[in-house]
């Protein structure tokens, strides 16, 4: 290949067909199936072609990140040190019981750190997303907690030791009793060179 | 109150889902863990869309802050991945934006060592992009590797699909024409 070669290349004559048409075709799975096309040998060569540049098209850019994976991420101490200044709060739940005319109130961000500090206290269980829903008259509060096992431990065992530690820390740590706790699995994930703990 | 200790180390072997969850949910640490996953390849497509390498340190930051504003309202976490790659697609656009098109040098991308004498195809990809006129490289990177409609190309570099279609045209003949070489 050389850079004076004019713009049209062996792609130009497709037998009637455009290179246009041809991408359009592949991009509906060569369905319904087109006879010209196919019983072209010009096209032929072209989709090969085409579906070779996209299977290509696919590892780019892992490939191009392991050519330079090495590089300094500066950049990312610095998103990180200005997101700390913007936890997230989310609701504020009033301190149930307190005499007439005092307000205090617990943030729903910091149960939810409360609650995955708990989850990543217990072995074997990483803690996920983590819902918090108040209930009447407020001092109970019902919880669905997404967690990920790791590989090797019992998962009812492990699961059971995490509910009764949120049970028993939240009323100690925060204003509130546990109301309904829902604890769901979503992933089991393999510790890296061991099968079991 | 935040776990230290042996859960930090644990919880890079989270998956995504997990990490996006949490993330929402307020915890930077897990946030800083998936964001630095995916920064290689997410710093690859923004210096394949861009071609400017030296500003894709400050695209990445800008990827990352939308990102954690944006994570609460994520609906699958799961799928975390793509969705930073539709963030990292919309910071580069802004970045070009930014930078008149007649300004456009073009840095160097990461190419193959030819002194390794391991020229695969994608090498010869790689070069035969470098070789396209940005424009033409940044839609077709557009399309087949962030899988981006026409419509969507178009709108996000403000130009009609008619021009989108062409340039595409025009970028995989020549891609096609180098690649044809070594069938």
């Amino acid at each position: 290949m050389t850079d004076a070669r004019p713009p049209s290349g062996p792609f130009e004559d497709l037998d009637g067909h455009t290179l246009d048409e041809l991408v359009d075709y592949l991009d509906r799975g060569r369905t319904p199936l087109d006879p010209g096309i196919e019983a072209s040998p010009a096209c032929r060569i072209a989709l090969a072609g085409l579906e070779r540049l996209r299977l290509m098209a696919g590892g780019l850019l892992e490939e191009d990140a392991a050519l330079e994976r090495t590089h300094p991420d500066c950049w990312m101490t610095t998103v990180l040190d200005r997101i700390s200044l913007e936890a997230r709060p989310g609701r504020r739940f009033p301190v149930p019981g307190l005499p007439p005319g005092t307000e205090a109130t617990v943030t729903e961000g910091a149960l939810r750190g409360l609650v995955r500090a708990v989850g990543d206290s217990v072995p074997g269980l990483l803690t996920g997303r983590v819902r918090i829903e108040p209930q009447e008259p407020g001092d109970r509060m019902d919880l669905d907690i997404e967690v990920s096992m790791f590989y090797g431990f019992p998962i009812e065992d492990t699961v059971a030791e995490f509910r009764r530690r949120v049970v028993e820390i939240l009323p100690r740590q925060a204003p509130f009793t546990v109301g309904r706790l829902d604890v769901r699995v979503a992933d089991v994930v393999e510790l890296p060179g061991a099968g079991a703990p | 109150m935040e776990s230290t200790g042996a859960s930090g180390d644990l919880l890079a072997l989270a998956g995504d889902g997990l990490l996006a969850g949490r993330a929402a949910d307020g915890d930077s640490r897990a946030f800083g863990i998936l964001i630095r996953r995916h920064a290689p390849v997410l710093r690859a497509y923004v210096n394949r869309i861009t071609r400017r390498p030296s500003d894709t340190d400050d695209v990445l930051q800008e990827v990352a802050l939308a990102a954690w504003q944006a994570l609460p309202q994520l609906q699958n976490p799961d799928a975390v991945k793509g969705w930073l790659f539709r963030i990292a697609e919309r910071q580069a656009f802004a970045m070009l934006r930014k930078q008149p098109q007649t300004a456009e040098i073009d840095e160097e991308l990461p190419s193959a060592d030819d002194s390794l004498a391991r020229f695969d195809d994608r090498d010869l990809l790689r070069g035969a992009l470098s070789r396209l006129p940005a424009q033409q490289a940044r839609v077709w990177v557009l399309r087949e590797v962030g899988g981006l409609s026409y419509d969507e190309i178009a709108e996000e570099l403000d130009v009609p699909v008619s021009t989108v279609r062409g340039a595409l045209v025009l970028a995989r003949k020549k891609l096609l024409d180098v690649m044809g070489g070594t069938a």
